[in-house]
């Protein structure tokens, strides 16, 4: 490889690994650095709890709510829909039509930055929808709406999908 | 008390992880100005000095060959901003202040830690950024805030009614970066034809905002003294009276007004200085180093 062992590989003058030069780096301003400091311990850290959940009637195409936070888009039925069925693992039910909905809102044990997972057993298709956040009141919004609107879209295969979030949040 | 330091401390730790950004939930952005005074608490709480230093290089990394810094960085938003700017598409563009406020970093860190090597990348790049502040002072020696063409002068959100009003907190600003962190900074580095050179512009900018902001008759610097008319009142804010009192400004260095001022507000002074992020509190803060450099905290 045509490159200076002291720089980094964005420096090599033959072929780029994108057989382009347009990721290549001016070598003059390019350095290979020592880490400063050590690498962030990742740790999985599950839900305190499920703090509420809900059905949701779609009175709009959902995608109006979630792109454009149309208003008057759905009316939520409080009472709860999710049922605890182990350790970190609830039930909610199925929403055969596609007015149906349901909204689950996790309460960590304080806050923490990272990125979100979950496991969910799910029909072909079902879509998640997931927000986290932070300073969360009840009173103001039903579910976790507290901050910015920004939403990451999940759609699952049929049977047990594994997610991460590969924003930071 | 005790949950409400918890929560602070928790903050630190979500905000600073491989970096110092303004919030480990939103912007994610390593700022000064915003986030720089985070530095303070993470040295003091934590003994932490490693991720203070490689805040000096890293951010000192954003600066542009125009000379002034991306006033967040790393972080993508300033990135994007600038063809934005050179558009004329969005307000946000790089923040000469918190270039200011950089530089008071790195004084800072050197003076909490006695660490040079941290200085070593970053010094250079605030010689750069020192020289393109003082080319910009227009016809009268001052640094001007408006039409800037990328960059951006904040200071605050809301505390001043128009643009033109953060010129007075900016030039005090400025001068005192150049007379309180950059001279000092060159003269421990050895470098005192630097610091001579500082001294001397600090001086200068602080000459030309006296003689166009400061009121003889009530011993303060007024943002709007300049366009003050029998309809409009004289306007004062929170930055401008607690850097009064932090960097000796005031004429025979009366601070006596300003820190009336400081700890009586009234409607005639304003600043938001919104709190939603662990940064992004810059003029609060300042008010309350102010008020507490006097002992009324």
């Amino acid at each position: 490889m045509n490159c200076p062992p002291d720089k980094p590989i964005s420096c090599r003058a033959d072929g780029h690994w994108s057989n382009d030069s347009v990721d290549s780096t001016a070598p003059e301003v390019s350095s290979i650095r020592v880490r400063q400091i050590p690498a962030t311990r990742e740790t999985v850290i599950p839900a305190k709890g499920l703090a509420h959940s809900g059905r949701v009637q779609w009175l709009r195409d959902p995608a109006d709510w979630f792109d454009v936070r149309m208003e008057k888009s759905f009316r939520v039925d409080e009472t709860p829909a999710g049922v605890a069925k182990g350790d970190s693992v609830w039930e909610f039910p199925e929403t055969p039509k596609a007015d149906q909905g349901v909204e689950a809102t996790f309460e960590m044990s304080e806050q923490i930055a990272g990125f979100p997972r979950f496991t969910i057993d799910a029909s072909a298709g079902t879509i998640v929808e997931l927000m986290a956040q932070e300073s969360h009141d009840p009173k103001k919004t039903r579910w976790l709406d507290s901050c910015f609107f920004c939403w990451s879209r999940f759609i699952c295969r049929e049977g047990v999908n594994v997610f991460v979030g590969r924003t930071s949040r | 008390m005790q949950r409400l330091f918890d929560a602070g401390i928790n903050t630190l730790r979500n905000s600073a992880l491989d970096s110092v950004v303004d919030g480990g939930g939103r912007e994610r952005q390593q700022y000064s100005g915003d986030g720089g005074h985070q530095l303070h608490a993470i040295r003091y709480a934590f003994g932490e000095t490693r991720i203070t230093a490689r805040f000096l290089r890293t951010f000192s990394e954003g600066l542009t060959k125009s000379g002034f810094f991306l006033d967040c960085y790393p972080g993508y938003d300033r990135l994007a901003r600038l063809p934005q700017r050179e558009l004329e598409s969005a307000y946000w563009g790089p923040l000469l202040d918190h270039g200011v406020g950089f530089v008071f970093d790195n004084w800072n860190n050197y003076l909490e830690t006695g660490d040079r090597e941290a200085l070593r990348e970053p010094y250079p790049r605030l010689l750069k950024f020192a020289d393109y502040l003082w080319n910009l002072r227009g016809a009268d020696g001052l640094l001007p805030v408006e039409n800037l063409g990328l960059p951006n002068v904040w200071i605050d959100h809301t505390a001043y009614k128009s643009q033109r009003a953060r010129q007075c907190p900016f030039n005090l600003y400025a001068a005192a970066m150049y007379t309180q962190a950059l001279a000092p900074l060159a003269e421990a580095l050895g470098d005192t034809a630097t610091a001579q050179q500082a001294r001397e512009r600090g001086n200068t900018l602080l000459k030309a905002a006296t003689g166009k902001f400061w009121s003889a008759g009530q011993r303060l610097f007024i943002d709007n003294l300049p366009w003050l008319s029998p309809d409009r009142e004289p306007q004062m804010s929170d930055r401008t009276l607690a850097m009064s009192i932090l960097f000796d400004p005031c004429l025979g260095n009366d601070k006596a007004a300003a820190l009336t001022a400081l700890a009586n507000p009234t409607k005639r002074w304003v600043s938001a200085g919104i709190c939603c992020l662990p940064g992004e509190a810059a003029s609060p803060c300042f008010s309350r180093r102010g008020l507490g450099s006097c002992g009324d905290v």
